[in-house]
């Protein structure tokens, strides 16, 4: 027969272990993991006296703010997000379809534009808002939505025959609920309260804003007001620590149990009808949250808006725009291809330290962004100083800080903290999408990287301008990174709308935090059509 | 026949597997045969198709292709450079391409007349020449394995694997295309290893049947020396209904208690004999040893089960009888279909 001979182009062994695709995504994370390597490492290392002082002083403050705010955001996301979840998910009551996802909304407002919004309430009704109580009210109003979605899709995820079974044995909706639909989906709120406390912790702007002094205010102010590296690098890895213990914690009660509908009794439930008072209370309250959270700070921008007219924002507001939105690009397309080169080496290699590398790359993302930006600064100083210094004095040239307070570090920082935004859409995507099919390009005779280019990057098209798309817009309204990072004199939308607030010319900010708002909707629509793929039909 | 594919102590073991998924597995297989291998889902069946393709490496032993070493301890060849192709469960159909850019998917070396020639060639010997244009969507199940199969062929490769290629079709359509699709390998001639756990595919169309149980190679044989003569309780019942009768040694020769007969084997320790339930005569007598338990009518035949010597027998009747349950009967079985094997387990 007709037989084409193999061409056997074999190769020793560990050259498929050491494939380029292998040490290339080790090498990426490893470089990425460096800054938080380097705060990890500040513990180790000799205290500074403004140290000592600082907790003598003010540490305790500091956590005991931290501590409270982190609880009072915890307990107000939880009542709202819950409870808003369960009556959409399992009653009809009037607006509910509308409800359902207008609950969300409130996503799109970040914590230091509701928090500006806010500021004047004293002014029309006389409530003090400019302090802990009120700082844990405006940043639970918009961070709820963790805690909303993440209860609805499990809730829905849930087999109404569970439901219906216990109903059979004669229970009340209400009790089934109690001792049933909520353990079931406790794993899943815990872990949406998880994040919502991650944001809690990496929240600068609106605590700033309130005066409420917690240890990423703390890092700010040991950074700039006492030039003190050190001392900001330990308040750091001080705060690197409790998140780290959030996550070990989070990953404990998860536990054994199998918390998952089993089998194919899946079947969605039936939401029973509201009647009377009952339905309209049931409206007003999820209702409440909408208002809050979404239309009262929408509604204050537009109001200063139309005092202060568009042009107010300054000069350079279309510059600004312009700015920011070629950096959030900049970055999402970045931390998209770190993404898809990591996913596919998963793919790949199925190795148990490139998985373990991929895990580690989401680190990034539960550290506040003001760790982040130390590690980075502190690291990129360092590299300066002493390898560029090494290399340019080889070359004869005058060595300067090159490298520092360029937009390549800032870059470098935002594909370190928003990589998993990118990388978990991607991998799923890949998983879902290819099957064996990047697999029998392989064995039709194509390498990997055409494998990548002709079958699994057309296939996950989509996937991959969802993950850059959530990448823009979380790097847009990113505020305390930028913050420390960004190139001297350069603004974003977020720093310049950050700015004016604090110079008392709020108004003067609305155009621009209107415009983060309307772009932080964005993503809102592609959650809603990632949740909706994954639940079973 | 030389031999195509060679496998030498393959062994492969998966972190936090119980036991190995491919365990010391040796093979040869000639050019131009069709081997099937048989197993139970979670045997290693697949993994051992994985390891041929590339896309899992061994732990230990040797995979070799027309001599050339494709896998050592210290060796590797990739996927896409072995020449073996690979046919995966549901087809792996590229959804974005139509039925033409799938077939020419794998002949990228070929020059472009050369290769529209070799499209064309692959289209009329699948019955495909009116869909090229088609996307895999718009086919249907037995249209898209036969593209499945094309895209695979068409790039001549020394081995073809395919990996339970009907999972996804329903029985009497898989059927069908199983004889077209055997009909088409040999006209091709190609060298194919061929993944299953239905019995009777593995029988209709293999040169030889592969058994593996628990990541072994149990046994290799052609399909009747594998269902007449099993080695092992194990492929007995795998290959169809058996009944497994104890033999025991009496007067210096083995004899079967519910048969009440004599049984030949050269075994130094023999165990049990295998009857496949055909092969089984059971008579009405006043006096027989036998009583039927229990009747089923099942169409083309009557099933019955008979108790004889304190063991179950399986006999599937098709004479004139009307056997009632409580009935006493004889059994009996030709001395050349009774098969003696040694399975302790």
């Amino acid at each position: 027969m007709n037989v084409a001979v193999a061409p056997a182009a074999g190769y020793p062994r560990w050259r498929q272990r050491l494939s380029p695709w292998s040490v290339g995504a080790a090498a990426m994370i490893s470089v990425l993991l460096v800054p938080i390597a380097v705060v990890a490492l500040s513990m180790l290392g000799r205290s500074s006296p403004t140290w000592q002082h600082i907790c003598d002083t003010v540490l305790t403050t500091y956590l005991w703010n931290t501590a409270l705010l982190v609880a009072g955001v915890g307990a107000c996301t939880l009542v709202i997000g819950v409870s808003c979840a369960w009556l959409v998910t399992f009653y009809r009551f009037p607006g509910r379809a509308v409800l359902s996802w207008a609950l969300v909304l409130p996503f799109a407002i970040p914590t230091y534009i509701a928090a500006y919004c806010y500021a004047d309430l004293q002014d029309l009704v006389g409530v003090d808002m400019m302090n802990l109580p009120g700082a844990i009210l405006v940043v639970s109003l918009v961070l709820y939505p963790y805690v909303y979605l993440i209860t609805c899709s499990t809730l829905q995820g849930q087999s109404g025959r569970i439901l219906e079974s216990s109903q059979s044995l004669g229970r009340g909706a209400a009790y089934s609920f109690w001792r049933l639909g909520f353990p079931i989906a406790r794993p899943a709120i815990v872990g949406g309260m998880t994040l919502v406390t991650m944001e809690v912790l990496n929240e600068y702007g609106a605590v700033h804003y309130y005066g409420v002094d917690t240890f990423t205010t703390g890092i700010f102010k040991v950074w700039y007001g006492m030039d003190d590296t050190q001392g900001a690098m330990r308040l750091a890895a001080t705060l690197m620590m409790l998140v780290l213990a959030l996550l070990l914690l989070e990953r404990l009660q998860r536990g054994r149990k199998q918390f998952t509908t089993c089998g194919s009794d899946y079947r969605p439930c039936m939401p029973g009808q509201l009647r009377g008072s009952v339905s309209w209370l049931a409206a007003g309250w999820c209702t409440l949250p909408v208002l809050l959270g979404f239309l009262f700070p929408v509604g204050q921008l537009l109001i200063w808006l139309k005092q202060s007219g568009a042009s107010s924002f300054g000069a350079g507001f279309a510059k600004i725009a312009g700015q920011s939105f070629v950096l959030a690009s900049c970055a999402a397309l970045t931390t998209v291809i770190v993404a898809v080169i990591l996913a596919y080496t998963v793919r790949l290699h199925r190795s148990r330290l490139i998985t373990a590398l991929s895990k580690a790359s989401a680190l990034g993302y539960s550290m506040p962004g003001a760790v982040i930006a130390i590690g980075v600064m502190v690291t990129v100083v360092a590299a300066d100083r002493g390898v560029l210094r090494h290399v340019a004095g080889f070359f004869g040239a005058k060595p300067g800080l090159i490298l520092t307070s360029s937009i390549v570090v800032l870059l470098f920082a935002y594909v370190l903290r928003y990589l998993t935004v990118a990388v978990n859409p991607i991998e799923a995507g890949f998983e879902r999408l290819c099957g064996s099919m990047d697999e029998a390009s392989r064995a039709l005779g194509h390498s990997p990287l055409k494998t990548l280019l002709q079958v699994n990057l057309p296939l996950a098209k989509s996937t991959l301008i969802a993950a850059a798309l959530l990448v823009f817009v979380d790097v847009l309204k990113e505020l305390p990174l930028t913050l420390i990072l960004r190139p001297t004199n350069f603004e974003t939308l977020a720093t310049k709308t950050f700015e004016l607030a604090g110079e008392e010319m709020i108004a003067q900010s609305a155009i621009g935090a209107l415009l983060i708002v309307a772009t932080g909707i964005v993503p809102i629509l592609i959650l809603d059509r990632l949740l909706c793929s994954k639940r079973p039909t | 026949m030389s031999a195509a594919l060679v496998l030498r102590d393959v062994t492969k073991q998966f972190r936090n597997a119980e036991h190995a998924a491919v365990a010391n597995v040796s093979l040869e297989v000639s050019v131009g045969e069709v081997i099937t291998i048989l197993g139970e889902s979670g045997g290693g069946k697949s993994t051992l198709l994985r390891l041929i393709g590339g896309f899992e490496l061994p732990d230990l032993g040797e995979i070799l292709l027309n001599g050339e070493t494709l896998n050592s301890p210290q060796m590797f060849c990739a996927p896409e450079s072995r020449g073996i192709s690979m046919v995966f469960q549901g087809h792996s159909l590229f959804p974005h391409m139509t039925v033409r850019d799938n077939i020419a998917y794998g002949l990228h070396r070929m020059k472009s007349s050369a290769r529209d020639q070799e499209i064309e060639r692959m289209l009329t010997l699948t019955e495909l020449s009116g869909l090229q244009q088609r996307y895999p969507h718009e086919l249907s199940g037995g249209q898209q394995q036969r593209v499945a199969i094309a895209r695979s062929l068409a790039p001549k490769p020394s081995v073809m694997l395919l990996d339970e290629p009907f999972s996804s079709l329903d029985r009497t359509l898989a059927t069908q295309i199983r004889n077209d699709l055997a009909d088409l390998m040999r006209r091709s001639g190609a060298t194919t290893l061929w993944v299953t756990h239905t019995t009777e595919d593995a029988m209709a169309i293999s040169d030889r049947i592969a058994v593996m149980h628990q990541g072994r190679l149990v046994q290799l044989g052609t399909p009747e020396s594998v269902f007449c003569r099993p080695q092992t309780r194990y492929v007995a019942e795998l290959l169809g209904p058996a009944n497994l009768l104890r033999v025991q040694q009496q007067d210096g020769q083995r004899f079967c208690p519910a048969l009440a007969a004599m049984v030949e084997t050269e075994l130094p320790t023999p165990t049990h004999a295998v009857v496949r339930p055909d092969d089984i005569v059971c008579e009405l007598r006043k006096d027989g040893p036998a009583t039927v338990r229990r009747t089923a009518f099942q169409g083309t035949f009557m099933e019955l089960t008979v108790d004889s010597a304190s063991e179950q027998v399986r006999v599937h009747y098709r004479g004139p009888e009307r056997f009632a349950v409580g009935d006493s009967v004889a059994l009996s079985a030709p001395a050349q279909r009774v098969w003696v094997i040694s399975d302790p387990g």
